[in-house]
Protein backbone atom coordinates (compact mmCIF):
# COMPACT_ATOMS: atom_id res chain seq x y z
CA UNK A 1 0.00 0.00 0.00
CA UNK A 2 2.84 2.73 0.76
CA UNK A 3 3.88 2.02 -2.62
CA UNK A 4 0.56 3.61 -3.96
CA UNK A 5 0.56 6.26 -1.10
CA UNK A 6 3.91 6.67 -2.30
CA UNK A 7 2.01 7.93 -6.33
CA UNK A 8 0.01 10.37 -4.39
CA UNK A 9 2.76 12.26 -2.26
CA UNK A 10 4.55 12.77 -5.64
CA UNK A 11 1.96 13.99 -7.46
CA UNK A 12 1.25 16.68 -4.43
CA UNK A 13 4.85 17.75 -4.14
CA UNK A 14 4.80 18.41 -7.76
CA UNK A 15 1.52 20.45 -7.25
CA UNK A 16 3.82 21.88 -4.40
CA UNK A 17 6.39 22.55 -6.19
CA UNK A 18 4.48 24.45 -9.09
CA UNK A 19 1.47 26.04 -6.61
CA UNK A 20 1.73 29.60 -7.88
CA UNK A 21 0.43 27.95 -10.91
CA UNK A 22 -2.70 26.93 -9.24
CA UNK A 23 -3.55 30.49 -7.25
CA UNK A 24 -6.15 31.36 -10.12
CA UNK A 25 -7.76 28.11 -9.24
CA UNK A 26 -9.12 29.73 -6.07
CA UNK A 27 -10.26 32.51 -7.71
CA UNK A 28 -12.11 30.43 -10.61
CA UNK A 29 -14.03 27.92 -7.39
CA UNK A 30 -14.61 31.54 -4.99
CA UNK A 31 -16.21 33.01 -8.56
CA UNK A 32 -18.37 29.98 -9.30
CA UNK A 33 -19.45 29.92 -5.47
CA UNK A 34 -20.49 33.94 -5.65
CA UNK A 35 -22.72 33.31 -8.57
CA UNK A 36 -24.60 30.99 -7.16
CA UNK A 37 -24.14 32.53 -3.85
CA UNK A 38 -25.85 35.83 -5.25
CA UNK A 39 -28.97 34.12 -7.52
CA UNK A 40 -29.89 32.18 -4.13
CA UNK A 41 -29.46 35.66 -2.17
CA UNK A 42 -32.01 37.19 -4.65
CA UNK A 43 -34.54 34.83 -4.50
CA UNK A 44 -34.85 34.37 -0.83
CA UNK A 45 -34.88 38.08 -0.28
CA UNK A 46 -33.78 38.37 2.93
CA UNK A 47 -36.26 35.62 3.61
CA UNK A 48 -34.96 33.71 6.57
CA UNK A 49 -35.90 30.50 5.05
CA UNK A 50 -37.57 28.76 2.10
CA UNK A 51 -39.65 25.08 3.05
CA UNK A 52 -37.61 25.14 5.94
CA UNK A 53 -34.36 25.80 4.32
CA UNK A 54 -32.27 28.26 6.09
CA UNK A 55 -30.47 30.13 3.45
CA UNK A 56 -27.05 30.00 5.34
CA UNK A 57 -27.72 25.74 4.80
CA UNK A 58 -27.91 26.69 0.88
CA UNK A 59 -24.75 28.51 1.32
CA UNK A 60 -22.87 25.96 3.34
CA UNK A 61 -24.58 23.41 0.54
CA UNK A 62 -22.63 25.33 -2.03
CA UNK A 63 -19.34 26.13 -0.61
CA UNK A 64 -19.13 22.12 0.01
CA UNK A 65 -20.29 20.40 -3.45
CA UNK A 66 -19.27 23.46 -5.52
CA UNK A 67 -15.94 23.38 -3.36
CA UNK A 68 -15.35 19.93 -3.88
CA UNK A 69 -16.25 19.27 -7.39
CA UNK A 70 -13.29 21.42 -7.97
CA UNK A 71 -11.07 19.95 -5.48
CA UNK A 72 -11.87 16.05 -6.78
CA UNK A 73 -9.45 15.84 -8.53
CA UNK A 74 -9.99 13.61 -11.73
CA UNK A 75 -7.52 13.14 -14.80
CA UNK A 76 -10.41 12.53 -17.08
CA UNK A 77 -8.56 12.29 -20.49
CA UNK A 78 -5.50 10.23 -18.81
CA UNK A 79 -6.83 6.94 -20.00
CA UNK A 80 -8.28 8.60 -23.56
CA UNK A 81 -4.48 10.37 -23.93
CA UNK A 82 -2.64 6.63 -23.35
CA UNK A 83 -5.07 4.66 -25.61
CA UNK A 84 -4.39 7.87 -28.38
CA UNK A 85 -0.58 7.74 -28.21
CA UNK A 86 -0.48 3.62 -28.07
CA UNK A 87 1.63 4.48 -24.64
CA UNK A 88 -1.18 2.68 -22.96
CA UNK A 89 1.13 -0.42 -23.63
CA UNK A 90 3.94 1.08 -21.61
CA UNK A 91 1.71 1.76 -18.80
CA UNK A 92 0.76 -1.74 -18.41
CA UNK A 93 4.36 -3.02 -18.49
CA UNK A 94 4.74 -1.39 -14.93
CA UNK A 95 4.79 -3.70 -11.92
CA UNK A 96 1.65 -1.80 -10.36
CA UNK A 97 -1.60 -1.73 -10.33
CA UNK A 98 -2.72 0.70 -13.29
CA UNK A 99 -5.68 1.19 -11.53
CA UNK A 100 -5.09 2.24 -8.54
CA UNK A 101 -2.29 4.03 -9.15
CA UNK A 102 -4.18 6.02 -11.14
CA UNK A 103 -6.57 7.11 -8.23
CA UNK A 104 -3.43 7.53 -5.83
CA UNK A 105 -2.39 9.85 -8.26
CA UNK A 106 -5.31 11.77 -8.36
CA UNK A 107 -6.21 11.77 -4.62
CA UNK A 108 -2.48 12.87 -4.65
CA UNK A 109 -4.12 16.27 -6.57
CA UNK A 110 -7.09 16.00 -4.82
CA UNK A 111 -5.60 16.63 -1.55
CA UNK A 112 -3.27 19.56 -2.89
CA UNK A 113 -6.16 20.96 -4.40
CA UNK A 114 -8.29 20.86 -1.01
CA UNK A 115 -6.05 22.50 1.15
CA UNK A 116 -4.68 25.19 -1.56
CA UNK A 117 -8.23 25.41 -3.12
CA UNK A 118 -10.89 24.32 -1.62
CA UNK A 119 -9.87 25.76 1.80
CA UNK A 120 -8.64 29.09 0.83
CA UNK A 121 -12.13 29.34 -0.65
CA UNK A 122 -13.85 28.33 2.81
CA UNK A 123 -12.08 31.04 4.45
CA UNK A 124 -12.03 34.08 2.35
CA UNK A 125 -15.86 33.01 1.66
CA UNK A 126 -16.73 33.29 5.53
CA UNK A 127 -16.26 36.62 5.15
CA UNK A 128 -18.91 37.97 3.36
CA UNK A 129 -21.32 34.43 3.40
CA UNK A 130 -23.51 33.36 6.29
CA UNK A 131 -21.73 29.88 6.85
CA UNK A 132 -23.83 27.13 8.82
CA UNK A 133 -21.23 26.13 11.68
CA UNK A 134 -21.58 22.41 11.44
CA UNK A 135 -23.74 20.80 14.62
CA UNK A 136 -20.90 19.09 15.91
CA UNK A 137 -17.81 17.75 16.60
CA UNK A 138 -18.53 14.30 15.45
CA UNK A 139 -21.12 15.55 12.39
CA UNK A 140 -18.01 17.31 10.96
CA UNK A 141 -15.73 13.22 11.16
CA UNK A 142 -18.40 11.86 9.46
CA UNK A 143 -18.98 14.41 6.68
CA UNK A 144 -15.34 13.76 6.22
CA UNK A 145 -15.59 9.79 6.08
CA UNK A 146 -18.28 10.45 3.51
CA UNK A 147 -16.22 12.85 1.51
CA UNK A 148 -13.51 10.39 0.94
CA UNK A 149 -16.46 7.67 0.08
CA UNK A 150 -18.12 10.50 -2.05
CA UNK A 151 -14.97 10.89 -3.87
CA UNK A 152 -14.26 7.14 -4.67
CA UNK A 153 -18.20 6.96 -6.22
CA UNK A 154 -17.12 9.92 -8.32
CA UNK A 155 -14.02 8.94 -9.00
CA UNK A 156 -15.38 5.55 -10.69
CA UNK A 157 -18.07 7.36 -12.44
CA UNK A 158 -15.15 9.16 -14.26
CA UNK A 159 -13.47 6.22 -14.81
CA UNK A 160 -16.20 4.20 -16.68
CA UNK A 161 -16.80 6.97 -18.56
CA UNK A 162 -12.96 7.11 -19.64
CA UNK A 163 -12.50 3.44 -19.93
CA UNK A 164 -14.55 3.61 -22.97
CA UNK A 165 -12.00 5.38 -24.99
CA UNK A 166 -10.84 1.37 -25.84
CA UNK A 167 -14.41 1.83 -28.62
CA UNK A 168 -14.97 5.43 -29.22
CA UNK A 169 -12.51 8.08 -30.90
CA UNK A 170 -13.09 10.83 -28.36
CA UNK A 171 -14.34 10.60 -25.10
CA UNK A 172 -14.00 14.09 -24.46
CA UNK A 173 -17.92 14.70 -25.31
CA UNK A 174 -19.30 12.14 -23.53
CA UNK A 175 -17.21 12.88 -20.11
CA UNK A 176 -17.97 17.16 -20.53
CA UNK A 177 -22.24 15.83 -21.08
CA UNK A 178 -21.34 13.38 -17.66
CA UNK A 179 -19.65 16.43 -15.78
CA UNK A 180 -23.01 18.69 -16.29
CA UNK A 181 -25.39 15.33 -15.53
CA UNK A 182 -23.45 14.63 -12.26
CA UNK A 183 -23.48 18.11 -10.88
CA UNK A 184 -27.26 19.11 -11.90
CA UNK A 185 -28.30 15.27 -9.85
CA UNK A 186 -25.67 15.78 -7.51
CA UNK A 187 -27.07 18.98 -6.41
CA UNK A 188 -24.14 21.21 -7.13
CA UNK A 189 -25.77 23.50 -8.94
CA UNK A 190 -29.48 23.68 -7.44
CA UNK A 191 -29.35 22.31 -4.02
CA UNK A 192 -30.91 18.95 -3.52
CA UNK A 193 -33.92 20.04 -1.40
CA UNK A 194 -35.68 22.55 -3.72
CA UNK A 195 -35.41 19.47 -6.51
CA UNK A 196 -38.96 18.18 -7.02
CA UNK A 197 -40.68 15.00 -5.21
CA UNK A 198 -40.26 13.21 -8.40
CA UNK A 199 -36.76 13.96 -9.24
CA UNK A 200 -35.72 13.13 -5.67
CA UNK A 201 -37.08 10.22 -5.64
CA UNK A 202 -35.44 9.16 -9.11
CA UNK A 203 -31.64 10.64 -7.73
CA UNK A 204 -32.50 8.13 -4.67
CA UNK A 205 -31.85 5.45 -6.73
CA UNK A 206 -28.79 6.68 -8.50
CA UNK A 207 -24.89 7.17 -7.04
CA UNK A 208 -25.25 11.14 -7.49
CA UNK A 209 -26.75 12.37 -4.32
CA UNK A 210 -24.17 10.20 -1.72
CA UNK A 211 -20.85 12.36 -3.74
CA UNK A 212 -21.87 15.78 -2.15
CA UNK A 213 -25.16 15.54 -0.70
CA UNK A 214 -24.38 13.04 1.87
CA UNK A 215 -21.17 15.19 3.15
CA UNK A 216 -23.56 18.28 3.28
CA UNK A 217 -26.27 16.18 5.34
CA UNK A 218 -23.62 14.78 7.50
CA UNK A 219 -22.43 18.46 8.21
CA UNK A 220 -25.56 20.09 9.04
CA UNK A 221 -26.79 17.21 11.01
CA UNK A 222 -29.75 16.80 9.08
CA UNK A 223 -29.23 12.69 9.35
CA UNK A 224 -29.88 11.04 12.56
CA UNK A 225 -28.97 7.43 13.97
CA UNK A 226 -30.00 4.92 11.49
CA UNK A 227 -30.04 7.67 8.61
CA UNK A 228 -26.43 7.83 9.07
CA UNK A 229 -25.86 4.40 8.58
CA UNK A 230 -27.97 3.71 5.58
CA UNK A 231 -26.39 7.03 4.00
CA UNK A 232 -22.83 5.20 4.49
CA UNK A 233 -24.03 1.90 3.49
CA UNK A 234 -25.66 3.86 0.13
CA UNK A 235 -22.16 5.28 -0.07
CA UNK A 236 -20.53 1.88 0.00
CA UNK A 237 -22.83 0.27 -2.22
CA UNK A 238 -22.51 2.48 -4.75
CA UNK A 239 -18.56 2.13 -4.88
CA UNK A 240 -19.02 -1.77 -5.07
CA UNK A 241 -21.85 -1.45 -7.94
CA UNK A 242 -19.41 1.09 -9.91
CA UNK A 243 -16.27 -0.56 -9.34
CA UNK A 244 -18.07 -3.73 -10.55
CA UNK A 245 -19.07 -1.95 -13.52
CA UNK A 246 -15.67 -0.27 -14.14
CA UNK A 247 -13.55 -3.36 -13.83
CA UNK A 248 -15.72 -5.19 -16.64
CA UNK A 249 -15.59 -2.17 -18.94
CA UNK A 250 -11.61 -2.12 -18.30
CA UNK A 251 -11.22 -5.77 -18.84
CA UNK A 252 -13.06 -5.82 -21.77
CA UNK A 253 -10.99 -2.90 -23.27
CA UNK A 254 -7.96 -4.51 -21.87
CA UNK A 255 -9.67 -7.85 -23.79
CA UNK A 256 -9.50 -5.39 -26.58
CA UNK A 257 -6.08 -4.33 -26.64
CA UNK A 258 -4.52 -7.60 -26.34
CA UNK A 259 -6.55 -9.65 -29.38
CA UNK A 260 -7.30 -6.35 -31.48
CA UNK A 261 -4.51 -4.18 -30.93
CA UNK A 262 -4.26 -0.73 -30.14
CA UNK B 1 16.57 -14.86 -22.98
CA UNK B 2 13.78 -15.04 -25.36
CA UNK B 3 12.60 -17.78 -27.73
CA UNK B 4 9.89 -17.68 -30.63
CA UNK B 5 8.85 -20.41 -32.45
CA UNK B 6 6.31 -19.88 -35.82
CA UNK B 7 4.77 -16.93 -33.77
CA UNK B 8 2.04 -15.40 -35.45
CA UNK B 9 -0.45 -12.40 -34.56
CA UNK B 10 -3.31 -11.40 -36.59
CA UNK B 11 -5.16 -9.08 -35.95
CA UNK B 12 -9.02 -9.30 -36.56
CA UNK B 13 -8.61 -6.91 -39.64
CA UNK B 14 -7.06 -9.97 -40.90
CA UNK B 15 -3.59 -8.50 -40.71
CA UNK B 16 -0.58 -10.50 -40.49
CA UNK B 17 1.77 -7.99 -38.65
CA UNK B 18 3.54 -11.16 -37.20
CA UNK B 19 3.78 -13.56 -39.45
CA UNK B 20 5.48 -17.05 -38.32
CA UNK B 21 8.69 -15.98 -36.71
CA UNK B 22 11.04 -18.21 -34.92
CA UNK B 23 13.95 -16.37 -32.86
CA UNK B 24 16.08 -17.08 -30.43
CA UNK B 25 17.26 -14.06 -28.14
CA UNK B 26 19.95 -15.08 -25.78
CA UNK B 27 20.65 -13.62 -22.14
CA UNK B 28 23.14 -10.22 -22.90
CA UNK B 29 23.05 -10.38 -26.51
CA UNK B 30 21.83 -6.87 -28.32
CA UNK B 31 19.82 -7.19 -31.37
CA UNK B 32 18.83 -5.04 -33.55
CA UNK B 33 14.94 -5.31 -35.14
CA UNK B 34 14.38 -3.78 -38.31
CA UNK B 35 11.94 -2.99 -41.09
CA UNK B 36 9.95 -0.65 -42.64
CA UNK B 37 7.19 1.02 -41.03
CA UNK B 38 4.61 -1.55 -40.59
CA UNK B 39 6.79 -4.22 -40.76
CA UNK B 40 5.65 -5.41 -37.79
CA UNK B 41 8.59 -4.39 -35.27
CA UNK B 42 6.23 -3.14 -32.93
CA UNK B 43 3.38 -5.81 -32.90
CA UNK B 44 6.52 -8.45 -32.20
CA UNK B 45 8.23 -6.17 -29.15
CA UNK B 46 4.25 -5.99 -27.71
CA UNK B 47 4.09 -10.06 -28.39
CA UNK B 48 7.12 -9.96 -26.17
CA UNK B 49 6.53 -8.05 -23.57
CA UNK B 50 2.73 -10.09 -23.31
CA UNK B 51 0.74 -6.86 -24.33
CA UNK B 52 -0.55 -9.05 -27.52
CA UNK B 53 -2.00 -12.20 -27.37
CA UNK B 54 -0.34 -14.30 -29.89
CA UNK B 55 -2.57 -16.00 -32.45
CA UNK B 56 -0.19 -18.90 -32.47
CA UNK B 57 2.84 -19.88 -31.91
CA UNK B 58 5.55 -19.98 -28.89
CA UNK B 59 6.85 -17.89 -26.58
CA UNK B 60 8.92 -17.86 -23.50
CA UNK B 61 10.43 -14.64 -22.27
CA UNK B 62 12.80 -15.39 -19.43
CA UNK B 63 11.41 -19.20 -19.47
CA UNK B 64 7.68 -17.71 -19.06
CA UNK B 65 4.74 -17.19 -20.92
CA UNK B 66 4.85 -13.33 -21.11
CA UNK B 67 1.28 -13.22 -21.88
CA UNK B 68 0.56 -15.16 -18.37
CA UNK B 69 2.51 -13.02 -16.66
CA UNK B 70 -0.78 -10.75 -16.83
CA UNK B 71 1.80 -8.30 -18.68
CA UNK B 72 3.36 -6.93 -15.30
CA UNK B 73 7.16 -7.38 -15.54
CA UNK B 74 9.79 -5.28 -13.64
CA UNK B 75 12.44 -7.07 -15.57
CA UNK B 76 11.24 -5.59 -18.79
CA UNK B 77 12.13 -1.59 -19.91
CA UNK B 78 10.68 -0.39 -22.49
CA UNK B 79 11.54 3.02 -24.12
CA UNK B 80 9.34 4.26 -27.16
CA UNK B 81 10.24 7.03 -29.16
CA UNK B 82 8.08 7.87 -32.47
CA UNK B 83 5.37 10.01 -34.30
CA UNK B 84 2.40 10.21 -31.92
CA UNK B 85 -0.89 11.32 -32.39
CA UNK B 86 -3.66 12.76 -29.69
CA UNK B 87 -6.46 12.11 -31.79
CA UNK B 88 -6.46 15.18 -33.05
CA UNK B 89 -3.06 16.66 -34.66
CA UNK B 90 -0.29 14.04 -35.81
CA UNK B 91 3.07 15.92 -34.31
CA UNK B 92 6.15 14.73 -33.59
CA UNK B 93 7.25 13.56 -29.93
CA UNK B 94 7.79 11.03 -28.21
CA UNK B 95 4.92 8.55 -26.36
CA UNK B 96 5.85 9.04 -23.06
CA UNK B 97 6.85 5.66 -21.70
CA UNK B 98 8.31 6.34 -18.35
CA UNK B 99 8.32 9.55 -17.68
CA UNK B 100 4.92 11.66 -17.20
CA UNK B 101 4.59 14.95 -18.60
CA UNK B 102 3.21 17.11 -15.65
CA UNK B 103 5.61 15.72 -13.01
CA UNK B 104 9.28 17.52 -12.68
CA UNK B 105 12.18 15.07 -13.91
CA UNK B 106 13.27 14.69 -10.05
CA UNK B 107 9.90 13.69 -9.00
CA UNK B 108 9.86 11.01 -12.35
CA UNK B 109 12.81 9.34 -11.36
CA UNK B 110 11.45 9.06 -7.81
CA UNK B 111 8.27 7.39 -9.66
CA UNK B 112 10.50 5.26 -11.31
CA UNK B 113 11.79 4.25 -7.99
CA UNK B 114 8.92 3.50 -6.65
CA UNK B 115 7.52 1.91 -9.62
CA UNK B 116 10.15 -0.63 -9.80
CA UNK B 117 11.11 -0.97 -5.44
CA UNK B 118 14.72 0.24 -6.13
CA UNK B 119 15.83 0.65 -2.89
CA UNK B 120 17.19 4.12 -1.40
CA UNK B 121 20.82 3.18 -1.13
CA UNK B 122 21.03 1.65 -5.04
CA UNK B 123 18.34 4.55 -5.92
CA UNK B 124 20.96 7.84 -4.59
CA UNK B 125 24.11 5.43 -6.46
CA UNK B 126 22.71 4.90 -9.45
CA UNK B 127 21.12 8.77 -9.79
CA UNK B 128 24.65 9.64 -8.92
CA UNK B 129 26.22 7.73 -12.01
CA UNK B 130 23.65 8.21 -14.54
CA UNK B 131 22.47 11.86 -14.28
CA UNK B 132 25.79 13.11 -15.35
CA UNK B 133 26.57 10.10 -17.82
CA UNK B 134 23.34 11.73 -19.12
CA UNK B 135 24.32 15.37 -18.00
CA UNK B 136 20.97 16.03 -16.72
CA UNK B 137 21.89 17.40 -14.00
CA UNK B 138 20.37 20.42 -14.56
CA UNK B 139 17.58 19.63 -15.64
CA UNK B 140 16.20 18.02 -12.51
CA UNK B 141 13.73 20.65 -11.10
CA UNK B 142 12.10 20.74 -14.72
CA UNK B 143 8.78 19.43 -15.36
CA UNK B 144 9.29 16.80 -18.07
CA UNK B 145 6.96 18.54 -20.73
CA UNK B 146 9.88 21.61 -20.38
CA UNK B 147 12.57 19.54 -21.86
CA UNK B 148 14.02 19.08 -25.26
CA UNK B 149 13.12 16.43 -27.54
CA UNK B 150 16.73 15.39 -27.00
CA UNK B 151 16.57 15.96 -23.42
CA UNK B 152 13.44 14.43 -22.89
CA UNK B 153 14.82 10.92 -24.55
CA UNK B 154 18.10 10.79 -22.36
CA UNK B 155 15.82 11.23 -19.47
CA UNK B 156 13.49 7.96 -20.52
CA UNK B 157 16.94 6.00 -21.30
CA UNK B 158 18.63 7.20 -17.75
CA UNK B 159 15.22 6.11 -15.99
CA UNK B 160 15.11 2.79 -17.72
CA UNK B 161 18.69 2.20 -16.40
CA UNK B 162 17.47 3.65 -13.09
CA UNK B 163 16.23 0.15 -12.55
CA UNK B 164 17.93 -2.25 -14.62
CA UNK B 165 15.74 -4.07 -16.02
CA UNK B 166 16.88 -7.69 -17.86
CA UNK B 167 15.30 -7.07 -21.25
CA UNK B 168 15.79 -3.24 -22.38
CA UNK B 169 13.60 -2.67 -25.33
CA UNK B 170 13.82 0.62 -26.99
CA UNK B 171 11.99 1.41 -29.91
CA UNK B 172 13.07 4.50 -32.46
CA UNK B 173 14.63 6.20 -29.37
CA UNK B 174 16.96 8.25 -31.75
CA UNK B 175 13.88 9.72 -34.11
CA UNK B 176 14.08 13.60 -33.91
CA UNK B 177 16.77 13.90 -32.03
CA UNK B 178 20.11 16.07 -31.75
CA UNK B 179 23.47 14.43 -32.63
CA UNK B 180 24.84 14.92 -29.53
CA UNK B 181 22.22 13.80 -27.54
CA UNK B 182 22.31 10.77 -29.98
CA UNK B 183 25.51 10.30 -29.25
CA UNK B 184 25.00 10.25 -25.63
CA UNK B 185 22.39 7.78 -25.80
CA UNK B 186 24.65 5.61 -28.60
CA UNK B 187 27.29 5.46 -25.94
CA UNK B 188 25.86 4.58 -22.90
CA UNK B 189 23.76 1.68 -24.61
CA UNK B 190 27.01 0.32 -26.12
CA UNK B 191 28.63 0.25 -22.36
CA UNK B 192 25.29 -1.48 -21.16
CA UNK B 193 25.63 -3.79 -24.10
CA UNK B 194 29.23 -4.61 -23.43
CA UNK B 195 28.61 -5.73 -19.66
CA UNK B 196 26.91 -8.46 -20.86
CA UNK B 197 23.84 -8.23 -18.20
CA UNK B 198 21.40 -6.99 -20.35
CA UNK B 199 19.44 -8.13 -23.42
CA UNK B 200 19.15 -5.16 -25.60
CA UNK B 201 16.38 -4.79 -28.32
CA UNK B 202 16.44 -1.79 -30.48
CA UNK B 203 14.44 -0.47 -33.69
CA UNK B 204 15.09 2.46 -35.48
CA UNK B 205 16.12 3.16 -38.89
CA UNK B 206 19.74 4.97 -38.26
CA UNK B 207 22.49 2.41 -39.57
CA UNK B 208 25.45 4.14 -37.97
CA UNK B 209 23.53 3.27 -34.02
CA UNK B 210 22.48 0.01 -35.39
CA UNK B 211 25.98 -1.35 -36.36
CA UNK B 212 27.46 0.56 -32.98
CA UNK B 213 25.33 -1.11 -30.59
CA UNK B 214 23.88 -4.10 -31.96
CA UNK B 215 25.68 -7.72 -32.56
CA UNK B 216 22.59 -9.38 -34.52
CA UNK B 217 20.26 -7.63 -37.46
CA UNK B 218 16.69 -8.88 -37.46
CA UNK B 219 15.46 -8.05 -40.34
CA UNK B 220 11.06 -8.16 -40.72
CA UNK B 221 9.66 -7.66 -43.96
CA UNK B 222 5.04 -7.29 -43.85
CA UNK B 223 5.43 -9.86 -40.64
CA UNK B 224 8.10 -12.27 -42.09
CA UNK B 225 11.38 -12.57 -40.94
CA UNK B 226 13.48 -11.75 -43.82
CA UNK B 227 17.10 -11.45 -42.97
CA UNK B 228 18.30 -12.97 -39.36
CA UNK B 229 22.42 -12.77 -39.06
CA UNK B 230 25.50 -11.08 -37.55
CA UNK B 231 26.25 -7.62 -38.66
CA UNK B 232 29.94 -8.13 -39.75
CA UNK B 233 28.18 -10.05 -42.81
CA UNK B 234 26.04 -7.65 -43.78
CA UNK B 235 29.08 -5.00 -43.02
CA UNK B 236 31.58 -7.07 -45.60
CA UNK B 237 28.86 -7.40 -48.17
CA UNK B 238 27.50 -4.21 -48.46
CA UNK B 239 27.85 -1.27 -45.73
CA UNK B 240 30.82 0.84 -46.97
CA UNK B 241 28.93 0.87 -50.71
CA UNK B 242 27.40 3.55 -52.35
CA UNK B 243 24.22 3.75 -53.57
CA UNK B 244 23.65 6.23 -56.55
CA UNK B 245 20.08 6.41 -57.59
CA UNK B 246 19.50 7.97 -60.81
CA UNK B 247 15.76 9.15 -62.97
CA UNK B 248 16.45 8.67 -66.24
CA UNK B 249 14.21 9.65 -69.03
CA UNK B 250 13.48 7.16 -71.42
CA UNK B 251 16.24 3.88 -70.75
CA UNK B 252 19.62 4.37 -68.73
CA UNK B 253 22.72 3.74 -71.17
CA UNK B 254 24.98 0.65 -70.57
CA UNK B 255 27.36 0.59 -67.73
CA UNK B 256 29.25 -2.64 -68.30
CA UNK B 257 33.03 -1.11 -67.98
CA UNK B 258 32.59 -0.03 -64.57
CA UNK B 259 33.42 -2.09 -61.62
CA UNK B 260 29.82 -1.60 -60.03
CA UNK B 261 28.74 -3.95 -57.33
CA UNK B 262 25.43 -4.68 -58.32
CA UNK B 263 22.83 -2.55 -60.18
CA UNK B 264 18.81 -2.61 -60.56
CA UNK B 265 16.26 -0.82 -62.54
CA UNK B 266 13.05 -0.01 -62.72
CA UNK B 267 11.30 1.31 -65.17
CA UNK B 268 13.27 4.68 -65.42
CA UNK B 269 15.22 4.34 -62.42
CA UNK B 270 18.85 3.24 -62.09
CA UNK B 271 20.16 2.02 -58.52
CA UNK B 272 23.78 1.20 -58.35
CA UNK B 273 25.92 0.30 -55.54
CA UNK B 274 29.42 0.54 -56.01
CA UNK B 275 32.52 0.39 -54.00
CA UNK B 276 33.69 4.66 -53.84
CA UNK B 277 37.60 3.67 -53.61
CA UNK B 278 37.22 1.23 -56.90
CA UNK B 279 35.41 3.58 -58.97
CA UNK B 280 34.46 7.50 -57.99
CA UNK B 281 31.35 9.06 -57.84
CA UNK B 282 32.05 11.79 -60.03
CA UNK B 283 33.66 9.06 -62.89
CA UNK B 284 30.29 7.10 -63.08
CA UNK B 285 28.06 9.97 -62.64
CA UNK B 286 29.83 12.37 -65.16
CA UNK B 287 29.53 9.36 -67.66
CA UNK B 288 25.98 8.24 -67.15
CA UNK B 289 25.24 12.38 -67.43
CA UNK B 290 26.54 12.67 -70.84
CA UNK B 291 25.26 9.04 -72.51
CA UNK B 292 21.43 9.28 -71.26
CA UNK B 293 18.70 11.78 -70.22
CA UNK B 294 19.32 12.21 -66.45
CA UNK B 295 16.37 13.99 -64.39
CA UNK B 296 17.40 12.86 -61.63
CA UNK B 297 20.52 11.96 -59.51
CA UNK B 298 21.03 10.86 -55.78
CA UNK B 299 23.91 9.77 -54.05
CA UNK B 300 23.41 8.17 -50.13
CA UNK B 301 24.54 5.41 -47.97
CA UNK B 302 22.38 2.68 -48.59
CA UNK B 303 20.12 1.80 -45.57
CA UNK B 304 19.90 -1.34 -43.88
CA UNK B 305 17.08 -1.98 -45.27
CA UNK B 306 17.48 -1.19 -48.83
CA UNK B 307 20.55 -3.50 -48.11
CA UNK B 308 19.09 -6.46 -46.56
CA UNK B 309 16.08 -6.10 -48.88
CA UNK B 310 18.92 -6.30 -51.90
CA UNK B 311 19.91 -9.76 -50.00
CA UNK B 312 16.63 -10.95 -49.86
CA UNK B 313 15.94 -10.09 -53.58
CA UNK B 314 19.60 -12.41 -54.61
CA UNK B 315 17.56 -15.18 -53.00
CA UNK B 316 20.88 -14.58 -50.66
CA UNK B 317 18.97 -14.62 -47.05
CA UNK B 318 19.35 -17.02 -44.52
CA UNK B 319 20.28 -18.00 -41.06
CA UNK B 320 23.86 -17.88 -40.08
CA UNK B 321 24.45 -17.58 -36.31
Amino acid sequence: MSTYLQFAVIKFRNKMAYRFDYLLGILNTLLSFVVYWSIYKALYGGASEVDGVTFSMVTTNFIISLGLSSAFHKNEMFLQDKIKQGTIANELLKPVNFKLRMLFEDVGEGAFNVAFNFLPTVVIAAFFANLSAPSSILNVLLCLVSVVLGYIVLWQISFIVQSWAFWLFNVWGLITIKNVFVNILAGAYIPMWFMPEWLRNVIQFTPFDSIYFTPVQLYLGELQGWEILINFARQLLWIVILYVIGEFCWRRGIKKLVVQGG
Amino acid sequence: MIVMKNLTKIFPSGIKAVNDISLHIAKGEAVGLIGANGAGKTTLIKLICGLYLPTSGYIRVFDENPFGRKTKASNIGMVTGQVITDGYNYHFGHGSSLLQDDLSLELNMELIKNIYRIPADLYKQRMKTLLPQFDLQEQLPYRVSQLSLGQRMKAEVAAVLLFQPDLLILDEPFIGIDVVAKETIRRILQETVSKRETTVILTTHNVEELEKICDRVVFIESGRLVYNGSFDRLKQSHIGLNCMRLQFQGTPPDLQDFPIERYRIDNHTLMLYYDNSVVSSKDISSYLLSHGKVSDILIQKPTVEEIIRELYKEGNHGNDN
